[in-house]
């Protein structure tokens, strides 16, 4: 079909709108409330254009176009309305363009110029608007809305935000929450780019700088595994803000408020500012030379099978590969990625962490289940992914130890004990072995455990997944620290292979999958290391209590076993730590503390969950004294005799990478040889659970000033009240005692009937959750 | 016999003589000149380089500082091709402003060039005499712009203020009795205007008395008469312009050839030399400014007869008022984006030139859509004529060099730019 | 050409041309006794740069930078940061006056009259640094010429 706009032709389908026919040819139509992403509102009337014979002029967005019609958008007609729209507009704007952080990057601004008049007619006096607080993270100015409804629909359509809307009508019109409280979502900051004019802006950059004097470099999200693409801005080396970077195949434009709001954490005062090293027991200021001669010196001296090296999995992979070059090339094979990880049975089969389909795949699902995974508040992109699954009405089931907010709607959801999550997970294999048509040799240990009675609801999600062509389960990323985490992994592959479904395992940090490539693993591919040997992996390495660790970008916190760490770190002679940030207390732990540039002041690769290798230059040059990881480890590794050429620059070394590393061939089988079906996590009693709070995952987001203020209660734990009852709680009072061996906590208490029977959920948040003990391990509550 | 080897010399670039930053190496044989190689670069600034760094408006203050003694022509020709990118209208008013400022910007720079050409030969009075009006003439600068030179007063569309209602005036001190004030004031009790017409009545006597002092004084003829001499025929093939072009008898001029502005409404006359020699530009030049008073009187007259405005009121190119600025949205967005980011210039290419007091000097400015050119390209008068300096001193004496500079009047600022 | 050589032997044109000069003698002197005398300024006059107050004390800058980015010179730095009271304040005005052009663009950009060039242009420097004017120390100008200023600004603005 075929319409003439400005007498060009242009091809359409039945129900295209004409703003969306004119974008697809270049032709330009003012909008304000029209987005692309959205539903059409056609409020603002700014997208007016004639159509020929008509006596109105017709709004672009939301007409659909005629077949054979013509229309004009510069016709007199059209751009008189244009010019009357924009009058209107501006009659109640303030004239706040000299304070307003949108000015120079402002919609109304720009469509004033092109298409406004040039006086205004109006004197009177301009409406004003009181603001509301609506979080830390947007700071609001409404006397500047022109009531587009862009953030409302964004927050309807897009986060699932249901409080954020209009109140009153004409010249009392007010976009606000219904009431008086912040919003909360993962993704509201997107409002603030979606916004035409300055009434949302963000807060951490509020007044700060202008737009005009900003640089952008791209960057890949360093706090989830997905890989949002995304520009920061940076003003005089410092990163001034971040905002998205469309690519429709990950992140689309938007952006989680995590990877927009987390480089406020770059200057905290925490940040490692020059290289130390404790001379007589004191940590003095030494120079980079001075820094490596000692570490050279203490390494020589120590066995390298003493030495253990752990590398964070928020690295870039160029850091990791160069980490285990530098390691192995001085013998030292004890190096390892997962921290976080309590279960290394089967290890030498550790699969590629890896999601079956592409990141835009998903949005092709008609069937998912989520195993235990928080994913709204941990992977906000992929949960926005589900979210317009949702809306096209599909399927999605959840197994889960807590009933988690979800910004969309759940079919069928199991609430478990985390106790008996492998259980419930056995009983689907078993009804599938009966339903399914695709058979699979199930090993003999697993139906050793077949109990003959599936659930209901195991049965109504197992049909679900049976029933749909394109299913999906993922597998949350909180459950990485599940004791039982290989099993859960192992038992996932098997319903998936019987549902005939795709899987993922989804990850907490954004780099897990490099890491794998790259070999930070004690047993690793042969084009990686040809040692045969066995080595310790990050537990062992912790429990054998060795000479010396080298810790790269890694809070003890960020340890699963967080106390057994500083236990042996205290014991062994030489701790090395290239870090970002360290805490008082951390510090004294370390004998040499390099100072490490972040992410952000680095160039390097990301590779995300589908194994897509996303490159980024440097944003700015390092903060202080800092220096980028993969400079330092190359001067590490040319002190130890490396052959390497001097001018070697980081080209170099993602190329190397590149050619080593990128096609492997990955042990993607997963045949399970001496499988051991046996629980490791069966307390018996009432368990500590929950995931770490998702502004508290990395050394990044931890310093993340107002991200840390949009959840301001951080000390309390979720219970339900059976479980309560049955532990003689007192539940008028709303403090208790919690107890993990011998560490008490004093804790505000919620009653949560969101809580799995006979367990504790408790979201880390905050250190002394950590000093408090480890999550899945018996925790006990007591009256205060 | 032996081998007689031409001397080499070095005049410049501090020679008081050599008009700026000048350099040339002489090649003499006794004190004929064999060959001259100006050198230049000494004063480069790279202007053209800077402009397209820079948004459209932000490069008119450095077309002051090209040829620093005629500086609202050099804006002139800037803000002209800007305009005609643009195909924007400019006020009538406007049109006058600048064309009087364009011609008393004439007579500055043929007072500097009268008074320094007439320096370096040796008389010295007339120096004096010339500074003594250039006074008034910059007075009238700051009194529209704020600066005595680098007024930055031109705009696209326009010009930035209108002509001021009154005139700065002398102030009592104790040198000065009451009267002697009041007598310097008197053609400062109306306005700018006024003050310029007074000028203007003023000045052809002026002009009388520097002639009695030069034309007709043998040691000036005797220094200037038929040296060097370009023919018309060579001045073509030199790329000669102005009153160097006139002089060798080429009724070429830029106002009447092409017409800009309102030049095709006034009324006055080319003069133009018969020999080409450095005597003929003289008198060439000393007509010029009679004709540009003449062109100055026309618009004062139209000036005070009629008002209007002096800016484009498209607020897309020229900044809004202040007072709307403070009321209106519509201005303060203007404004705002004006001084930001400034204006996009359709895509193309344009050449545009005004008959600047030296020359055609002439704008090419290439735009890619943008905010600021892509390329900006100045065509300095003086260049070429800098170049013909090697043929024109060619077989005359040292000291006719000194004489040849000054007729060429060679600026500096617009040759290495 | 009798008359030619009559004329040149008796030297009538450099007569002519000393009868200028010695007359000059006779007139009134145009010259001024600076510093004593000076000659008459434009209130348009672009000299050192100022910056203004509001008459209850309030600095008028709100450090919208407008003057930072159109200057052409890149003679302006500007620090900023909000203020308890939510608006922004400099907390860094400086002006390398080696840089500035004085075209006056700050002050034309200046939504607020914050920034302004004064008639003061008899200013030295005696040691290095001089040169940058800091925002104190154009407040201090602003602050001591503020009627002068004023008076300026509105003759400016009447096209007086």
């Amino acid at each position: 079909m075929k319409i003439k706009i400005n007498n060009k032709e242009c091809v359409f389908d039945k129900g295209d709108t004409l703003i969306q026919i004119a974008d697809r040819n270049g032709i330009h139509i003012p909008r304000f409330c029209y987005h692309d992403k959205l539903s059409i509102a056609a409020n603002c009337r700014m997208c007016l254009i004639e159509q020929a014979g008509a006596n109105k002029p017709q709004p672009a967005c939301s007409t659909p176009a005629i077949e054979d019609q013509e229309y004009f958008t510069n016709s007199d007609l059209a751009l008189d309305s244009q010019k009357n729209t924009m009058e209107f507009l501006l009659i109640n704007h303030p004239l706040d363009c000299p304070v307003c952080d949108q000015g120079g990057m402002c919609e109304l601004q720009d469509l004033a110029l092109m298409h406004g008049r040039v006086k205004s007619r109006y004197k009177e006096d301009k409406r004003v608007v009181v603001d509301h607080n609506i979080g830390p993270l947007i700071k609001t100015n409404m006397t500047r809305c022109i009531h587009c409804t862009r953030c409302v629909r964004y927050g309807e359509e897009i986060a699932g935000i249901k409080e954020f809307g209009s109140i009153g009508r004409g010249e009392t019109m007010e976009i606000r929450t219904y009431l008086t409280s912040a919003i909360n979502s993962p993704m509201s900051g997107n409002m603030i780019d979606i916004c035409p004019v300055g009434a949302l802006n963000a807060s951490p950059s509020h007044m700060k700088g202008r737009t005009w004097e900003l640089e952008k470099v791209k960057f890949i999200s360093n706090h989830d595994c997905v890989g949002s693409n995304m520009d920061i801005h940076v003003l005089e080396n410092k990163v001034f803000r971040v905002v998205p970077h469309e690519n429709n195949k990950i992140n689309e434009i938007w952006l989680s408020d995590r990877d927009r709001f987390s480089y406020e954490a770059l200057d905290h005062n925490e940040r490692v500012k020059k290289p130390t090293a404790k001379i007589n027991g004191r940590h003095t200021e030494v120079e980079w030379d001075q820094a490596f001669e000692i570490i050279k010196n203490n390494l020589d001296s120590i066995n390298s099978n003493d030495v253990s090296g752990l590398i964070s999995a928020n690295s870039t992979i160029e850091e990791q590969y160069l980490f285990q070059k530098w390691l192995r090339e001085m013998d030292i094979n004890n190096i390892d990625y997962r921290v976080s990880q309590n279960d290394f049975r089967y290890q030498t089969e550790e699969p590629f962490p890896k999601i079956d389909i592409p990141i835009d795949d998903i949005e092709n699902m008609d069937s998912i289940l989520l195993i235990d995974s928080n994913i709204t508040y941990e992977q906000p992109i992929l949960s926005h992914k589900l979210r317009k699954l949702f809306l096209k009405n599909a399927k999605i089931n959840s197994i889960h130890t807590y009933n988690y907010t979800y910004n969309f709607d759940l079919e069928n959801s199991i609430l478990i004990n985390p106790n008996f999550l492998v259980d419930i997970l056995i009983d689907f294999v078993e009804y599938l072995s009966i339903t399914s048509n695709r058979k699979f040799d199930i090993p003999a240990e697993i139906r050793k455990k077949f109990k003959g009675n599936a659930k209901k609801s195991v049965q109504e999600i197992a049909k679900n997944l049976l029933a749909k062509k394109n299913s999906l389960i993922l597998l949350g990323s909180s459950l990485v620290s599940h004791p039982d985490y290989q099993l859960l992994k192992i038992l996932t592959n098997m319903i998936s292979i019987m549902a005939n479904s795709s899987k993922g395992y989804l990850v907490e940090n954004c780099n897990v999958a490099g890491a794998w490539l790259t070999g930070c693993m004690p047993n690793t591919t042969k084009k990686i290391s040809k040692d045969k040997n066995s080595r310790f992996n990050v537990l062992e390495a912790i429990n054998n209590k060795l000479d010396s660790y080298i810790i790269y970008n890694l809070e003890f916190i960020d340890f699963y076993h967080y106390k057994e760490l500083k236990k042996s770190l205290d014991n062994a002679k030489f701790v090395l730590g290239f870090q970002s940030f360290v805490t008082e207390e951390e510090k004294s732990f370390y004998d040499v503390i390099l100072p490490l540039a972040t992410a952000f002041e680095s160039p390097g690769t990301f590779v995300n969950i589908e194994n897509e290798w996303q490159s980024f230059a440097q944003g700015c040059k390092p903060y202080y004294m800092s220096k980028e990881g993969w400079k330092i480890l190359t001067k590490l590794r040319l002190q130890n005799g490396a052959s390497i050429d001097n001018s070697v620059d980081y080209i170099d070394v993602l190329n190397e990478v590149d050619s080593v590393v990128r096609n492997q061939k990955f042990n993607m089988e997963e045949k399970y040889n001496n499988l051991v079906i046996e629980k490791k996590l069966n307390t018996g009693s009432l368990t500590r659970f929950g995931g770490i709070d998702s502004y508290y995952i990395d050394n990044i987001v931890r310093r993340a000033d107002s991200l840390n203020k949009v959840n301001s209660k951080k000390n309390f734990i979720s219970v339900n009240k059976k479980t309560l009852e049955a532990n003689n709680i007192d539940i008028t009072k709303n403090k208790l005692i919690v107890r993990q061996n011998d560490n008490t906590l004093l804790v505000e208490l919620i009653i949560d009937e969101n809580v799995s029977d006979n367990s504790v959920y408790i979201i880390n948040s905050n250190k002394e959750y950590y000093e408090l003990g480890k999550r899945y391990q018996p925790i006990k509550i007591e009256n205060v | 016999m032996p081998d007689i080897k031409s001397f080499t010399m070095n005049f410049g670039p501090q020679h008081p003589s050599a008009h700026g930053v000048l350099r040339l190496i002489l090649e003499l044989e006794g004190e004929v000149i064999k060959r001259a190689d100006p050198h230049i670069g000494l004063l480069h600034r790279g202007t053209e380089k800077l402009a397209e760094s820079k948004p459209y408006n932000q490069s008119i203050g450095y077309m002051d500082r090209l040829d620093y003694v005629s500086m609202m022509s050099n804006e002139h020709a800037y803000v002209l091709s800007i305009e005609k990118l643009l195909d924007i209208n400019v006020p009538i008013r406007a049109k006058y402003i600048r064309v009087m400022f364009d011609e008393i910007t004439r007579i500055l720079n043929h007072l500097l060039w009268l008074g320094a050409h007439a320096l370096d030969i040796g008389a010295m009075s007339v120096f004096l005499y010339a500074f003594r009006e250039r006074e008034d003439l910059m007075d009238c600068y700051e009194a529209v712009s704020g600066t005595r030179m680098h007024a930055t007063y031109y705009r696209p569309g326009g010009v930035i203020k209108d002509l001021p209602l009154s005139m700065p005036k002398y102030e009592e001190s104790k040198w000065k009795s009451k009267k002697e004030i009041n007598k310097l004031n008197e053609a400062r009790e109306g306005s700018l205007l006024d003050f310029i017409e007074d000028f203007c009545s003023r000045f052809p006597k002026c002009v009388d008395e520097y002639e009695a002092l030069l034309t007709d004084n043998r040691i000036w003829k005797q220094r200037t008469v038929d040296i060097g001499i370009v023919s018309k025929e060579r001045a073509f093939q030199l790329g000669f312009t102005g009153p160097m072009l006139r002089g060798s008898g080429v009724a070429w001029d830029l106002r009447k050839k092409q017409p800009y502005e309102i030049y095709s409404e006034l009324d006055f006359d080319i003069p133009i030399g018969s020999n080409g020699d450095c005597y003929d530009r003289y008198l060439v030049r000393i007509e010029e400014m009679r004709q540009s008073n003449k062109i100055i009187k026309q618009c004062i007259k139209w000036l005070k007869e009629n008002e209007g405005e002096i800016i484009s009121d498209n607020n897309k190119i020229t900044a809004p008022t202040r007072d709307s600025v403070k009321e209106d949205m519509e201005s303060h967005i203007y404004h705002f984006k004006l001084f930001t980011e400034g204006y996009c210039l359709p895509e193309g290419e344009v050449y545009c030139a005004v008959e600047h007091p030296k020359g055609e000097f002439g704008i090419t400015l290439i735009s890619d859509g943008s905010n600021k050119p892509y390329r900006l390209k100045i065509r300095a008068p003086g260049f070429p004529h800098l170049a013909a300096l090697n043929e024109m001193v060619r077989g005359h004496m040292i000291s006719d060099v000194v004489a040849i500079i000054g007729t060429q009047d060679i600026v500096f600022g617009e040759i290495d730019r | 050409m009798l008359k030619n050589y009559i004329k040149s032997f008796f030297l009538l044109e450099l007569l002519r041309g000393l009868k200028v000069t010695f007359s000059n003698m006779f007139r009134k002197k145009t010259t001024l006794r600076y510093p004593y005398e000076k000659t008459p300024q434009s209130p348009r006059f672009r000299g050192l740069h100022a910056l203004r107050r509001y008459p209850n004390g309030e600095e008028r800058c709100i450090g919208c930078k407008l003057c930072e980015v159109v200057c052409p010179a890149l003679a302006i730095t500007i620090d900023t940061e909000e203020r308890n009271d939510g608006t922004r304040r400099t907390t860094k005005y400086d002006i390398d006056l080696f840089k500035c052009i004085f075209c006056g663009f700050c002050e034309e950009a200046c939504p607020v009259d914050a920034i302004v060039e004064t008639r003061i242009f008899e200013y030295h420097f005696e040691e290095r640094g001089q040169n940058i004017l800091k925002k104190s120390d154009l407040l201090k100008i602003g602050d001591k010429f503020e009627k002068d200023i004023a008076e300026d600004q509105k003759a400016k603005s009447q096209h007086a």
